[in-house]
Formats: structure tokens, sequence, C-alpha cells
């Protein structure tokens, strides 16, 4: 949270920030990076007047990233799906824009916070 | 940041079996909340209210955590209630729907009074 200390975010948007990023962070290391203490997760901060943009790239560009779809809370309590699955949904619903792209070799998501008063 | 181990402890209140929850739950947590909640039913055949007022982070591992145990209360026909979530929780709970199957409270007070009424 140093990386933003002076990025003037809203209470809210910092809890958001806060879980959305973690999350990434997370995937990245479970699923792009396959936990491999060898490969790091970078995290890349820019911020303007307007937004704030975080970057979390793994290594993880070979493998197939699948859409944030709206987990099936109904079919997880009947025990027809894992209960896990949520983190894509839930970053998506803590941010402004997310976008996810790939490389060869990277995967990256970004992930955007339009700031208070901007754009008015 | 430094996570915290999750504790759980349970007790009865006025009917209500109570989980309080301490700590950072982690996804490696599930036979701690599968243990708690098989003693929290001892106390009592109603409702139990997982108490998230001492929990500090919350993240979507764990909320897999949670839906497993919503779907043991299902199963059982117990209504599993929570509380003491900060609102940023509170709105992760709604938009992931869990506020659908399992009522939260403001505080354990609330919630007691509340599954009274149930």
């Amino acid at each position: 949270m140093q990386l933003v200390a002076d990025v003037p975010l809203t209470a809210k948007q910092t809890d958001r920030l806060k879980t959305a990023v973690g999350e990434s962070t997370m995937n990245a290391i479970e699923h792009g990076n396959g936990f491999q203490a060898d490969l790091p997760a970078h995290l890349a901060v820019l911020a303007t007047d307007a937004m704030l943009r975080v970057r979390i790239l793994d290594h993880g560009g070979d493998q197939i990233i699948p859409a944030a779809e709206t987990p099936d809370l109904d079919a997880k309590l009947a025990g027809l799906q894992s209960p896990r699955g949520w983190g894509l949904f839930l970053i998506k619903n803590m941010v402004d824009e997310m976008k996810v792209d790939t490389d060869s070799e990277h995967h990256i998501i970004e992930l955007t916070f339009t700031l208070e008063g901007a754009g008015a | 940041m430094k996570s915290q181990p999750l504790q759980a402890t349970t007790r009865l209140n006025h009917g209500v079996a109570v989980i309080d929850l301490t700590g950072d739950i982690d996804g490696g947590e599930e036979a701690t909340l599968q243990a708690a909640y098989a003693e929290a039913a001892q106390h009592c055949a109603g409702p139990m209210l997982l108490n998230f007022g001492g929990v500090g982070y919350i993240n979507s591992t764990d909320i897999a955590l949670i839906v497993g145990l919503l779907a043991r209360a299902r199963t059982e026909r117990r209504h599993l209630l929570a509380c003491g979530l900060s609102e940023h929780y509170r709105e992760i709970f709604e938009i992931m729907r869990l506020s659908d199957f399992m009522t939260t409270y403001a505080d354990e007070s609330a919630a007691v009074a509340g599954a009274d009424l149930a």
C-alpha cells in the first residue's frame, strides 16, 4: 500500500484495491507461476490525476484464462460445483475496469480505478 | 501483511450457537472451521452464528470455505447467520449472493434478536 500512499483513494476504494490486488497476486502465484518460488509475480503501479492502474504479471502466458463468469452459488451449495472459483468474479466486481492479456510467456491482469472527481 | 492464525471458539447465546472467529481465515484452515462447526452444533440444534468481528482479511479461498459451511448447514436444515463483517465484506457477501442464504447482522446482539424471530 506504500506505493499508492499519495493516491487520493476513498476508504471504499482502498478496501477494494486490497482485495483486487490480493486476489490477482494470489492467482498469479498459484495459477500463473504454479507456486514456483523462482518465478516472481511482478506488480506495476501507474497513477494519474484521473485514475490508478495496477498491473500484475506472471509467467502463465501459455495458459488459457477463463472469463470472469458469475459463479453459480446454487450449484456450489448443492455440491454440483467446487465451492472455489470466485477469484476473477470478485476482482472484476472490485474495480472500474479489468483487462486480461497474454503473450507467449506472460499473463497480465490490469486493474483500473477511477479516482473520485476525475472526469467530472 | 503478516497473517494471524485463525482461532475459532464456540459458545451458546440464547439458543444460538456462536462461532467466534479471530485472525485471518486461510485457505488451509478448512479443518479448523469444520471442527468449530461440529463443536458449535453440539451446543444446540438451532441457528448458528459466524462472528467475524475478529477477522481481519477474507479472500476468495476463504469464501469457498464459508460456502462449504453454508452447504453443510443447509444439508442439516440449520440457519447459518453472520455478524461482525465490515462494510467492505458485507458488500462482498452481497456481490457473491452469500447474503441470499446467510442473513448478515451488524453485531451479535442483532443476530441473536433476529434469530429469535426466525
